[in-house]
């Protein structure tokens, strides 16, 4: 009776993937991460927070922007179960400086919200405007923050200066955030980086904030890449930019990473948005309008040329280049190539921006 | 409502809460046994719950967790209710 059920309705392909994640998520994280993969799948399917084929970049199919949202869900449900089922003090409430920063993070979380709930509901000012006021007011409450040495010749000189050192620093963040953003274009891109950011701090610091993001980032990851049916969203990628961001900056402060260490670890977005910035304005046009120059659209016009499946040739754009940018960061970290601190990681953020360039130039072609 | 959404919900409720409860537990466990060394063998029902890579994760967070425990002066180890753990 079962046998002649599963004869006459074999599994379609969305079935495959979801049984697939399943099973990914159950080796590597068990029933925790099954029901995760379970959640994101009921997530995607909301009616709200729809990404029309047309106005990505790289996407044929209509998906859904919740995914920020659904990490956003998971990192809460942790954090608020640990706190109230076990000892566990979370740090914004025992630790001031964490209050602040989470609460920067927490409204970088809602800017993106509104956008992923109603499309151009801010304007792009009102945007940039909200994220300087927020990370403004976080490195005035927390001058700590602002690194007084980085090592860079010129740059010292003015980071001595506090009100330019907080200038600088404070356009920098909202830089930084924005180039998170912009990179988000292809599946695995920006969740691999964020991915590979976490197994670092969280290798190095054993936060349980670290490990819950760790868990939430790999099973988006492997939605991400396995279905496409879930995009990070503005929510995802303003909120991930800025937790890397604050742990990334305050592992520069107390000495743990060098300031090569941690551009080496997000090259990709910060390149391609110098990148495509000098774009914009030396053809004449907004910074801010989106267009389909990026690395990643250039790679994934060759590569879906090569693969049969769309998502294939979408997920193997984001993974090849989060491998070769970040992933090559964690290869060093992890293989003990150098200790985090040291300013050798100069020379893999050399070598990085050359891949890109030398990338750019022959995709172009 | 169709019927496979409502198996994904009831499903997704059943499911999620696993991986808190389970590491709740365990560090209220730790914090009431004090501050001797982790097990090193993970229990069948731990590779269910949290799996291969989230056991290793959850027993990273519960040993850092445990090695900043204030036990307040004159109680004796043991007693989880005068523990604070101190962890971001």
């Amino acid at each position: 009776m079962l046998g002649q059920t599963i004869k006459r309705r074999p599994l379609n392909k969305s079935q495959v993937k979801v049984g697939l994640m399943c099973l990914l998520a159950g080796l590597s994280y068990g029933l925790a991460g099954i029901g995760v993969i379970l959640l994101m799948t009921l997530m995607s399917r909301l009616s709200i927070g729809r990404d029309c084929a047309a106005s990505h970049g790289i996407s044929a199919s209509e998906s859904s922007r919740l995914g920020g949202v659904a990490i956003a869900v998971i990192f809460g449900a942790y954090i608020v179960g640990l706190a109230v089922f076990s000892p566990y003090t979370p740090g914004v409430v025992r630790v001031e400086r964490e209050m602040y920063l989470w609460s920067a993070i927490f409204l970088c979380v809602v800017l993106g919200l509104a956008e992923d709930i109603k499309a151009d509901y801010l304007t792009p000012v009102l945007r940039l405007l909200t994220k300087f006021i927020v990370w403004g007011c976080l490195l005035w409450l927390w001058p700590d923050l602002v690194p007084k040495q980085l090592g860079v010749m010129g740059l010292d000189a003015l980071l001595q200066i506090p009100l330019l050192a907080w200038l600088l620093v404070t356009v920098f963040c909202v830089g930084f955030i924005n180039a998170f953003n912009m990179a988000d274009g292809a599946n695995g891109l920006v969740p691999g980086i964020a991915f590979v950011c976490f197994v670092i701090f969280f290798l190095e610091y054993e936060r349980p904030t670290d490990g819950i993001m760790l868990f939430a980032c790999t099973m988006f990851l492997v939605f991400n890449v396995i279905s496409g049916w879930f995009f990070l969203g503005d929510t995802g990628s303003y909120g991930l930019g800025a937790i890397i961001l604050g742990y990334g900056l305050n592992g520069v402060i107390v000495a743990d990473f060098s300031v090569w260490f941690m551009l080496a670890l997000v090259a990709y977005p910060c390149l391609d948005f110098v990148a495509s910035i000098t774009r914009r304005l030396s053809s004449g046009r907004s910074p801010f309008a989106a267009d389909n120059g990026h690395l990643h659209n250039l790679l994934y016009d060759v590569l879906k040329s090569v693969f049969a499946s769309r998502v294939m040739a979408n997920s193997i754009t984001g993974l090849l280049i989060s491998g070769l940018s970040a992933g090559l960061v964690l290869l060093g970290y992890i293989t003990h190539w150098r200790a985090a601190d040291s300013p050798d990681w100069l020379w893999v953020f050399v070598l990085e921006a050359g891949l890109y360039l030398f990338a750019l130039r022959w995709l172009r072609q | 409502m169709h019927n496979t959404r409502v198996a994904l919900i009831l499903s997704t409720l059943v499911l999620l809460p696993v991986g808190i409860v389970y590491t709740a537990d365990q560090s209220s466990n730790k914090v009431l046994a004090g501050p001797s060394q982790l097990s090193s063998t993970v229990s069948v029902a731990q590779y269910i719950a949290v799996g291969l890579v989230g056991s290793q994760v959850m027993e990273r967070i519960i040993q850092a967790g445990s090695k900043t425990v204030i036990v307040d002066a004159g109680v004796p180890p043991g007693i989880g209710a005068n523990q604070i753990l101190s962890a971001n």
